[in-house]
């Protein structure tokens, strides 16, 4: 009875099967892809800003339609005075609550998804299997273990430590792998919604004969227009009262609203088109853990750049 | 149901028949060549401004009840990724048992030499 269980560590057939077993397992896991995490942190951070640029849509237009409403006010105020309960937002409560928490939602699912795909487990693995071969060699060192176990060399507690952390990481890659693929898979489907109803809030600005407009575009579109009707108004009005640098600032900003207009359609546009391609980006997420994916990096890379040069738009829009 | 000869008009022929209103004030108010002229256009088209933001905010406000069950749905998965976390952290604990365990029986075989003959 001694003997056998003397055989543990020493059995040269039971080690090398050990090693051989893990390096098929090293093979295999070699040939998982080795940039799925590098793609899955991508896809998270292009998420992430899609998201931001969606809120500063949503953001911007309210704040272009407080502008408006101040506007308004200030050409009215003689004959209407102040209303203490006049809309000074476009959207309140639950409509921008709802949206909020699924940003949030969404910000969170591409966070997991990297935490998941991160060498943090896989460190703490190492870490815990180095320390597993560290108590392992304390006991070999035992006395006691000696004598019931005599002859477990150094080199096959090293090796069977070693097989013990090749296989854990297999059975991590597999497990998370296998469990990312499943969870993308059933995300499409509300992906794909997400996207097409923030491109349907965003909407598009009516028609040269006011046809077909809806949405934010098409509400950004006309208060701009308001806007400029109100401080044409305001300096109308005020024309002769005015020092001639306050005159020429006044003026100086009338086109500036015009070709702001235009600059926040196009903001707003682009944010449609972002939103749609994150729709595309994570149709092809699947498949990253394929060995190449051109189209999903591509598209990845695209959606960072296109994601930043807009946010850049938004930020502009907010200083004007 | 609408009653058999009126037209049930969708939410965009209404947001259509205010936009050509809109747009039809608006080349009026370009054409006006006196303030008087103007204020009184700029007057009717606010009026119109109000009606169409509250149809572009009741477009949006269409779309939020689908956005709260989506917003579940999101949530539910964000929950599976947690499950998914967890059962990889699983893994790593399974590690952290053997150590113990290894760590254990050193102890217990460090201390068993003082009692019996091993």
């Amino acid at each position: 009875m001694r003997k056998k269980r003397g055989l543990f560590f020493k059995n040269p057939v039971f080690v090398s099967g050990i090693l051989g077993f893990a390096g098929i397992i090293l093979f295999s896991a070699g040939c998982a892809a080795p940039n799925a995490q590098k793609r899955i942190a991508d896809f998270s951070t292009a998420l992430s800003i899609a998201t931001t640029n969606t809120t500063d849509a949503f953001e911007t237009v309210d704040q272009k339609f407080y502008c408006t409403r101040v506007a308004l006010l200030v050409n009215n105020y003689d004959e209407k005075g102040f209303n203490p309960n006049t809309e000074m937002h476009f959207l309140t409560g639950q409509d921008l609550e709802s949206r909020e928490q699924l940003f949030k939602g969404l910000q969170r699912y591409a966070q997991k998804l990297a935490d998941i795909m991160s060498d943090t487990q896989m460190k703490e693995f190492d870490a815990e299997t180095k320390a597993f071969g560290k108590s392992l060699q304390k006991l070999r060192e035992n006395d006691a273990f000696k004598n019931i176990n005599s002859g477990a060399s150094q080199t096959n507690i090293d090796a069977f430590t070693t097989a013990v952390d090749v296989v854990g990481r297999f059975f991590i890659d597999y497990k998370r792998e296998k469990g990312v693929r499943e969870i993308v898979a059933d995300m499409k489907q509300p992906i794909e919604s997400i996207c097409n109803t923030l491109v349907s809030d965003i909407g598009q600005p009516m028609d040269k004969a006011g046809a077909g407009g809806f949405g934010l575009r098409n509400q950004s579109w006309i208060q701009y227009e308001v806007m400029l009707k109100e401080h044409i108004s305001f300096i109308d009005h005020h024309k002769d009262k005015f020092d001639p640098v306050t005159k020429a600032e006044a003026i100086a900003k009338l086109p500036a609203i015009v070709e702001e207009q235009y600059k926040a359609d196009l903001t707003l546009k682009a944010t449609q088109d972002t939103l749609r391609k994150l729709r595309m980006t994570h149709n092809e997420l699947v498949k990253a853990f394929d060995k190449t994916c051109p189209t999903l990096e591509n598209l990845i890379a695209e959606l960072i750049d296109e994601g930043k040069r807009v946010g850049k738009f938004y930020k502009s829009l907010a200083k004007e | 149901m609408a009653k058999e000869g009126k037209k049930e008009f969708t939410q965009q022929e209404i947001r259509d028949l205010f936009g050509e209103l809109y747009k039809a004030l608006d080349d009026a108010y370009w054409s006006a060549t006196t303030i008087v002229d103007k204020d009184r256009i700029r007057g009717v088209q606010e009026g119109v401004f109000d009606i169409l933001t509250e149809l572009n905010r009741a477009h949006i406000q269409s779309n939020t009840e689908k956005f709260k069950e989506l917003v579940s749905k999101v949530d539910n998965v964000n929950k599976r990724l947690d499950t998914l976390k967890a059962d990889i952290d699983k893994i790593v604990q399974r590690i952290e048992v053997a150590v113990r365990m290894t760590k254990i029986i050193d102890k217990v075989l460090t201390e068993a030499v003082k009692y019996f003959k091993i």
